[in-house]
């Protein structure tokens, strides 16, 4: 279930620094083992472990579709978890799988999305207030848009990283980054 | 603090216990949707000593011997044979239930959600052997065949589960029952 009432407050630092405050803490690697080898118990803990974290990546790129998305991103990361060869590489393997389903299920048969300049003038309307909906800033992008934003300034990933993820060149991935933070501070200078 | 509240997607019990379903070959899950409010059903799953041996004919006793929040451990002995006792760990929370044996053999689970008027209730069950790399797949394959008749008694617990529920209320309170999936 995607949660309601989401709201982004005006800024007081640069937003590529929140990506190093929603990193998590590892698994022990022993759990990730026993999780491969089938232990229910530890499959449990891997479970729990990873659903925050891919929950934000979900919800950010597939927004109304983000409970799809991560369930169909779990399915994957349990079905595929006894292939992944070191147990301490969980949580990027998880990501990249979490960024590249969520970005299918965007793609999916949902309405284009919208121009972001149509959704700067949404948000801009008699609206004086340091609060606004961030689902509909965040409808404003491009499924890939906003993989590449939720990637930078959640995730904390390098942009060579992600050039690497999403398949495209660096220069892409910071074109993409400076028109996605384009939206946001047109929002927030208004 | 963080500045922006990102989108947040969560699952909810029903969806979280599917995906540990997909995890383990050896599993049976199944989902019924019943008229009865979530409070009523969750009193009963969660009365555990009464409502497993009442909804699981298998089962014999179920007796916890210890607990720390909403962590616990079990002492179960089947019907059949009540000398055999085995030790569970329980996680138990509201709408959750995740319950594996001590050498991580066998799984138990149940969820509960409210969806809108009526609840949804999973429940699990799991034959789990633990398997070095070169043999996962050989296991899985074996799991699968000896899951098949566990799908059976999974549908018969998530009968008695509706029944147990239904007699613990007010006969004019008990609500319709029907297959999920």
């Amino acid at each position: 279930m995607a949660s309601s009432g989401l709201s982004i407050r005006r800024p007081t630092e640069p937003l590529r620094r929140v990506g190093a405050l929603v990193r998590v803490s590892s698994l022990d690697t022993a759990v990730v083992r026993r999780a491969q080898g089938g232990d229910p118990a530890a499959l449990d803990l891997v479970v729990r472990h990873l659903l925050p974290y891919l929950g934000r990546i979900c919800g950010s790129i597939a927004l109304e579709r983000g409970e799809e998305a991560l369930q169909e991103t779990m399915f994957a990361v349990v079905k595929h978890l006894s292939a992944l060869r070191e147990p301490a590489a969980l949580q990027g393997w998880a990501k990249q799988i979490a960024v590249r389903t969520a970005l299918a299920v965007s793609r999916g048969p949902v309405p284009s999305p919208v121009d972001p300049q149509d959704v700067m003038r949404l948000v801009g309307v008699a609206d004086n207030t340091t609060s606004v909906d961030v689902r509909e800033v965040l409808r404003g992008l491009t499924p890939e848009h906003r993989a590449v934003l939720v990637l930078r300034d959640l995730a904390g990933a390098p942009e060579s990283e992600i050039a690497r993820l999403l398949g495209v060149p660096v220069g892409t991935v910071k074109s993409r980054l400076h028109r996605a933070r384009q939206v946001f501070r047109s929002r927030w200078s208004t | 603090m963080t500045p922006v509240d990102w989108p947040v997607a969560q699952l909810g019990p029903i969806e979280r216990m599917s995906v540990l379903a997909r995890a383990l070959p050896g599993s049976a899950f199944a989902v019924r949707r019943t008229g009865l409010p979530l409070e009523a059903v969750w009193t009963y799953i969660e009365d555990l000593e009464r409502a497993i041996p009442s909804l699981d004919a298998v089962v014999g006793t179920f007796e916890i011997i210890d607990r720390v929040d909403d962590r616990l451990v079990a002492r179960v002995t089947a019907s059949a044979w009540s000398r055999v006792r085995f030790l569970f760990d329980v996680r138990l929370e509201p709408g959750w239930c995740w319950m594996t044996s001590r050498r991580g053999m066998y799984a138990v689970g149940f969820a509960a959600d409210s969806d809108g008027e009526s609840t949804r209730v999973a429940h699990l069950e799991a034959m789990c052997i633990p398997a070095p790399r070169w043999a996962r797949r050989l296991v899985a394959a074996a799991l699968l065949m000896l899951s098949y008749p566990l799908r059976h008694h999974v549908a018969s617990d998530l009968e008695g589960l509706m029944r147990g529920v239904a007699d613990s209320r007010p006969s004019s309170e008990t609500g319709q029952t029907a297959a999920d999936s």
